[in-house]
């Protein structure tokens, strides 16, 4: 299934127009006031409001551009960030009025996040990459569980953890299991990687994205063919492009 | 003597109430701003601050203790002692110079061992069979400074870390009294820490309650008691988070499972896991959603296979 980036990067603008009405609405009923202090505090709050819509406007557009230029814009990194900061939570409740649902607006996001990665091209050690897997990709009926340790894993291959530590080991690269963000996070604090390749569902991906944030991440959606949680797949090839990609710092 | 008292939860009431019953005068009391509680995320106000009001004691709630405006105002308050009990903030040089008689910290631990924030859960956790408090005259260390008064506080097999706050809050709040009279007295003797021996207890995170049944049953049944009634100590079941309220050594001997299978199960009591020496009892649970439920409640209603693993 091809996600549309169009989705996310619809919504944000549309947040981003929101934003900028309320604000002259705002402006428009105090400009009938003709009291001094309320026209300071209009001054302040003018100026305030045109740093955050300059500040939001450039990160938008350092979005756009970067997706339809293909190529990156050094500058525009910080201010991306914070224009995602500051549209994202309105994206996604503007996208549930309009009845989109929440996961199809997440991966929409983790789209834009990862071509935006792709196209920063980020050449890291293999060592100070990180794969972050979550424990429900190893089958329930297991009986030599991984969620504490990896190690556990007895390499049968009837699931995808088996393939998964052997990309660690081709790539020389560090991998770790984990069952729930908050654990992900202290994983992140623990290995201090340069560039992360994450698969989850589409919540703990988009928190887990911002959350690690300056830190790239690629992330990868996993596939639920039993429902949440339970027994689910992964797309190896993605994951093993995704390791090569940082390795190389380009798409190969 | 004039004491200003600093502290913000539970642990710190029963010496906050000893302070006001005390002859002692209680000049102002310092605690954390209200935070937001519970589901709704209501703010409320700190157990400290609750009691202080009730005393109708001056109380003061700054977001930074360290800041200029609160200094002058400890300054105004003119103590001779400052008393702090799980206050939770570090102190600065300037504060710590306010009263004449020094600062002193209720601790609970017996010193230098467990210094930090949980010292109470990491006890248990380490199946220590002995804690206790230890009032101490603070410095700029984190529970560094003089040794004043300890007392000793046996942990039983059945504590949780919940059971055992709440014996240490009321020991808390008797070595405190016999700090201050001893203070009174001017027979205090300060015993300096010996450094080599301290031990931390760094804030536990929810992350810390997984439990790893690869581990001795001993420690997989202090983690949960350490852990209970936060974090909490948890597993998986059929990929769905499980959390083990309390449990029970059924046995210490080696048995030839894979850790974290379940090996049977005890009419009326709960589930029989398998750990790497031995088989523990898990009494009480709580599934993802609904409410903390006995072990052999949750299995009725949610049959387990003998031999299916968790973690």
């Amino acid at each position: 299934m091809k996600v549309k980036k169009r989705i996310f990067l619809g919504l944000l603008l549309t947040a981003f127009l929101l934003l900028l009405g309320i604000i002259i609405a705002v402006f428009y009923l105090y400009l009938n006031r003709l009291e001094y202090v309320y026209r300071n505090i209009l001054i302040l709050l003018i100026a305030l409001s045109t740093i955050i819509i300059i500040i939001t406007a450039l990160g938008l557009g350092g979005i756009v551009l970067t997706i339809f230029s293909a190529r990156t814009y050094p500058p525009l990194q910080s201010l991306i960030i914070i224009a995602v900061k500051i549209l994202y939570p309105v994206a996604l409740r503007l996208g549930g009025i309009l009845g989109i649902p929440k996961d199809k607006i997440k991966s929409s996001f983790i789209e834009v996040n990862n071509h935006l990665v792709l196209t920063r091209g980020v050449l890291v050690p293999p060592e100070k990459i990180l794969i972050l897997v979550p424990h429900c990709l190893q089958k329930d009926f297991c009986p030599y569980k991984i969620t504490t340790n990896i190690k556990n894993c007895h390499r049968c291959g009837k699931c995808d953890i088996d393939k998964l530590i052997s990309f660690a080991e081709k790539y020389n690269v560090n991998i770790a299991v984990v069952s729930g963000g908050s654990l992900a996070r202290r994983y992140v604090s623990e290995y201090r990687p340069r560039a992360i390749v994450a698969i989850a569902c589409e919540r703990d991906l988009t928190s887990g994205i911002q959350d690690t944030n300056p830190i790239p991440v690629i992330g990868i959606l996993n596939e639920r063919p039993e429902g949440p949680c339970f027994n689910c797949t992964v797309n190896l090839e993605r994951v093993e492009k995704a390791i090569r990609f940082f390795i190389n710092g380009k798409v190969v | 003597m004039r004491a200003v008292f600093m502290g913000t939860p539970e642990f710190a009431v029963p010496s906050l109430k000893f302070l006001i019953d005390s002859s002692h005068e209680v000049a102002g009391v310092v605690t954390q701003p209200d935070r937001p509680k519970g589901r709704n995320r209501k703010m409320a106000a700190s157990p400290v601050k609750i009691i202080a009001q009730e005393a109708g004691i001056p109380i003061y709630h700054p977001e930074k203790i360290n800041n200029i405006k609160m200094v002058n105002e400890l300054r105004k308050l003119n103590p001779d002692v400052i008393i702090v009990v799980a206050y939770g903030q570090i102190l600065s040089k300037e504060i710590l110079s306010i009263p004449k008689n020094g600062c002193i910290n209720v601790h609970a631990s017996l010193l230098p061992k467990y210094r930090g924030a949980a010292p109470i859960q990491w006890a248990i956790i380490k199946g220590e069979t002995e804690t206790g408090i230890t009032t101490m005259l603070m410095d700029e260390g984190m529970d560094t400074g003089d040794i004043l008064v300890q007392t000793k506080v046996e942990i039983s097999a059945n504590d949780t870390a919940g059971t055992l706050h709440d014996k240490l809050a009321e020991v808390g709040a008797q070595t405190l009294k016999h700090t201050l009279e001893l203070m009174g007295l001017k027979k205090l003797k300060r015993i300096p820490q010996d450094h080599s021996l301290a031990s931390y207890a760094p804030m536990l995170r929810k992350e810390d309650g997984l439990i790893n049944w690869d581990e001795n049953v001993v420690d997989i049944n202090n983690l949960i008691r350490g852990t209970n009634p936060w974090p909490g100590a948890y597993t998986f079941i059929r990929g769905m988070q499980l959390k083990i309220h309390e449990s029970e050594i059924f046995n210490q001997t080696a048995v030839d499972k894979i850790p974290g299978q379940v090996v049977g199960f005890e009419k009326g009591k709960g589930i029989l896991v398998a750990c790497k020496k031995g088989i523990l009892l898990i009494k009480r649970v709580q599934p993802p959603g609904k409410q903390e439920m006995s072990a052999w409640a949750y299995v009725l209603g949610h049959p387990i296979e003998i031999g299916s693993v968790l973690g």
